[in-house]
């Protein structure tokens, strides 16, 4: 046992040492020793797939890590299927887990067995930003004038959105409880549909990420009409924010890692390192800018502490819905 | 057209590397896709990696060439061993299986590659003169149009399999009951799930699809073995007669370009996918033929109508992408992470930002369809010989593929106990004649009918006014009462029925 334990722990030192070259400054002493699986807790071709996917292409081409990451979809559910898997593999270092949102939302909808708290933390690569979106025949080009014509319809102003309890109908719900204003929600599939039927002006409004959209906008086919982000984005020029129009709404769509739970202090610490490279990669960096993603890294103690905050903010803002 | 950069771009697509990069692709996909249980989203998925080290042009070319390549190989496994790859080839297997076992298997896989590539090639061609004016024609087409074109598509496929209609009805309401298994999209409440966080993105349909498509078959095929041994395997002729002849070519070249036109159309919906495709041009080249008696016993129509359109859907769910940035499926959908990983944006200003990058890819996709054709023409003469390899041989290798493809899917073993509980539903199925066809359609149409139904019913707050002002709607609705009414007439006709799913 202490044989195969020392030479393992000499061979890793060894690769260590012999990728030291290609590799930035590893802090930590331990590696994985077999390829690391990567879950992300939704489907094929989704933003968080799209960025799960990615991440492996820099992992392996910056030759960040000597262990190949394997991104596995467990989507089903809004992801319960990812957390069940991530509380099952307890302690197992070689798996880590992509999250977005529904990390907070899908334990509080259903009954898990899961407590995220219970999970280790590792970095926030990025928080994915959102906007008001209406299309572009609409005559829409103001908030008040979009207030308005919600207030005239009545109840009947349709916003699309993806499926009922996720991020699109917690911005909706926010855009009315803030402004006093009924809309119609029309559950759909992806984010990149929600676009398609704005453009085709099927609906008559979205909430869509500026990355579902920004084509269809350079196109001519829908039109931003503020931002839920503090502040103006630069791969969204002209667009005011919420908070300029004097609401300040606010809403992000987290893009972070965890891992399982009961993992030592120089595990969470290889990948927080392994991450923190990989966000001062000069492809990452180009493409958060033109995906309007908003990439503050924050890690460890005060992630966990952001999450629980964003957990209880989702609570709230879901027992509000019903 | 920009000429300069079609010439620059001709000039990069005929480099020895990206005859390596596509020839590879289209090679890998064609391997993949003969295997029954692995399948195209997962063969793209796994070559994603392959491609960090390729040039922008190769990468997105090979892992076209992919697709292109699955679904032409998928073509095999149906036609020589009645076990399609994909539920898009089941339609293929149809008329494929029969013909192969009537000693013409180099015939039918040579029909089915000819109608493969060219449905291709036309397709690709339409993409390139048609997708960037004209992706605006899919904005058309809202909830109702699409709850209308499910509609449509579920009543006319589902009366393909005649039979007793009582039988047709519960498998098709079979289908449409599993298919409403999974998380509830208006509500988000689970339905069905039992507590399996497994099923809350409903039944997985590629276990359903391989389960009742090819592990069934090798049920059946091992169960025939133990009194039919000699007639299982079909030697081959020596002579030349089993080759496609002009004769054939000129019978079925009307067949391939309506295939190629309801590929095209359904292709560049986002969302109907393959399978629905293939079984409408099914359907229709059986409707339109003089002889519709012959469906299911062997016709060349029958194969040709099935695999152009599944083979012309994959050029043509590029429309919506190249033309707007919308993912037409996921195999689209990871195509955009693969530029994007090239730091490219995938849309409408791809023309404009990277013409001799968008004219490299549609050179690319020309030659990866004269590679496949180059590629399949010889493979399939090799492939053919699996029909005189004895059945116990074969039997155990496909139910080894079959899970083995179960298990890359990353279902795990839960994945492996549904996939043996739809082998064996489509073993029973097949033993007692109920249309399994109809089921997996059905299976396949119902949960996008249903979200577009449902959009459409809180778009209209329940009013069917709102129809009268939607032509394209009101034209699917007709034309699914009218193949409504012409299945009840058939059935109290008591006629025989056109085509019966093969049950042997």
């Amino acid at each position: 046992m202490t044989k195969s334990f020392s030479r393992r722990f000499i061979f890793s030192l060894a690769a260590a040492a012999s990728c030291a070259l290609a590799l930035p400054a590893q802090a930590s002493d331990w590696q994985p020793n077999r390829p690391v699986e990567m879950v992300i807790m939704a489907g094929q071709g989704g933003g968080a797939d799209r960025l799960a996917r990615l991440f492996q292409s820099i992992i392996q081409q910056e030759r960040l890590a000597r262990m190949p990451f394997m991104p596995v979809n467990k989507g089903g559910g809004s992801g319960a299927e990812g957390l069940r898997y991530l509380k099952d593999n307890h302690g197992n270092p070689t798996i880590i887990m992509a999250t977005l949102n529904s990390y907070f939302t899908t334990p509080i909808q259903t009954d898990l067995g899961v407590d995220i708290e219970e999970f280790t933390p590792l970095a926030r690569m990025a928080v994915d930003t959102f906007a008001l979106w209406v299309n572009a025949d609409s005559g829409i080009e103001t908030l008040d004038q979009y207030i308005e014509a919600v207030k005239a319809a009545d109840g009947a102003w349709r916003m699309g959105g993806t499926g009922s309890g996720q991020e699109d109908s917690l911005v909706t719900a926010l855009l009315e409880r803030e402004f006093g204003i009924r809309h119609t929600y029309v559950p759909m599939g992806g984010g990149g549909e929600v676009a398609t039927q704005l453009a085709g002006g099927h609906i008559d409004s979205t909430v869509n990420n500026p990355s579902e959209a920004i084509s269809l906008w350079q196109a001519g086919r829908v039109r931003p009409i503020a931002l839920l982000t503090p502040e103006r984005l630069e791969s969204m020029p002209g667009v005011p924010t919420f908070a300029e129009l004097g609401t300040p709404l606010e809403y992000y769509m987290q893009r972070s890692f965890v891992a399982p739970g009961g993992l030592t202090e120089e595990q969470q610490t290889y990948y927080i390192d392994l991450l923190r490279a990989l966000s001062e990669t000069e492809v990452w960096r180009n493409y958060a800018a033109e995906q309007a993603l908003m990439t503050d890294f924050i890690y460890g103690d005060e992630l966990q502490a952001y999450f629980l905050s964003e957990r209880e903010m989702h609570r709230e803002l879901l027992a509000s819905i019903e | 057209m920009d000429f300069s950069a079609v010439g620059a771009a001709a000039s990069e697509a005929l480099t020895l590397a990206s005859f390596i990069g596509i020839g590879g692709g289209v090679l890998l996909g064609y391997v993949v896709g003969v295997i029954p249980g692995l399948s195209r989203s997962v063969a793209i998925s796994i070559a994603i990696p392959m491609t960090f080290y390729m040039s922008p042009f190769i990468a997105i070319s090979f892992l076209i060439g992919l697709s292109k390549g699955t679904a032409a190989g998928s073509a095999v496994s149906a036609i020589l061993l009645n076990a399609p790859g994909e539920a898009s080839s089941a339609a293929t297997s149809l008329d494929g299986y029969p013909l192969a076992k009537q000693g013409k298997p180099k015939t039918a896989l040579q029909v089915g590659l000819i109608a493969s590539v060219l449905g291709d090639i036309l397709a690709t061609i339409i993409l390139i003169f048609v997708a960037i004016p004209f992706a605006r024609v899919a904005l058309l087409f809202g909830p109702y149009e699409m709850a209308a074109i499910l509609a449509f598509a579920l009543v006319f496929i589902a009366g393909l399999s005649g039979g007793n209609i009582f039988k047709g009805l519960a498998a098709g309401g079979l289908g449409i009951f599993l298919g409403t298994i999974g998380l509830d999209n208006q509500t988000g409440l689970p339905r069905l799930t039992f507590g399996y966080t497994e099923l809350m993105d409903g039944m997985p349909l590629i276990a359903v699809a391989i389960g009742t498509l090819a592990l069934s078959e090798m049920f059946i095929q091992s169960e025939k073995l133990r009194y039919d041994r000699e007639n299982m395997s079909v030697a081959l002729k020596k002579d030349s007669s089993d080759r496609i002849t002009w004769p054939i070519f000129k019978n079925i070249l009307p067949t391939i370009l309506r295939g190629t036109g309801v590929g095209t159309f359904v292709g560049a919906l986002p969302g109907l996918g393959p399978s629905v495709g293939s079984f409408m041009s099914y359907g229709m080249a059986q409707k339109a033929a003089k002889d519709p008696e012959t469906f299911g016993k062997g016709n060349p129509k029958g194969i040709a109508a099935a695999e152009s359109a599944d083979n012309a859907v994959i050029p043509a769910a590029l429309i919506p992408l190249f033309g707007l940035g919308i993912p037409g499926n996921v195999s689209a959908a990871l195509l955009i992470g693969a530029f994007a990983i090239h730091g490219i944006t995938v849309g409408p200003l791809l023309l404009r930002d990277n013409p001799e990058l968008l004219y490299s890819i549609f050179a690319g996709m020309i030659l990866a369809s004269v590679i496949m054709l180059v590629l399949g023409w010889y493979g399939l003469m090799v492939f053919a010989q699996i029909t005189r390899v004895p059945p116990h041989v074969v039997i155990p290798i496909v139910i080894f593929f079959c899970l083995a493809g179960m298990m890359l899917q990353g279902y795990g073993t839960f994945g492996l106990v549904i996939l043996m509980a739809f082998a064996l539903l489509g073993y029973l199925m097949k033993k007692y004649d109920y249309s399994f066809v109809t089921f997996l359609v059905a299976f396949i149409i119902t949960p996008m009918l249903e979200l577009n139904l449902r959009q459409s019913i809180i778009l209209s707050r329940g009013n069917w006014e709102i129809l009268l002002g939607r032509p394209i709607a009101m034209f699917f609705i007709a034309c699914t009462a009218i193949a409504l009414i012409a299945l009840i007439i058939r059935t109290f006709r008591k006629e025989k029925p056109l085509a019966d799913a093969p049950a042997d």
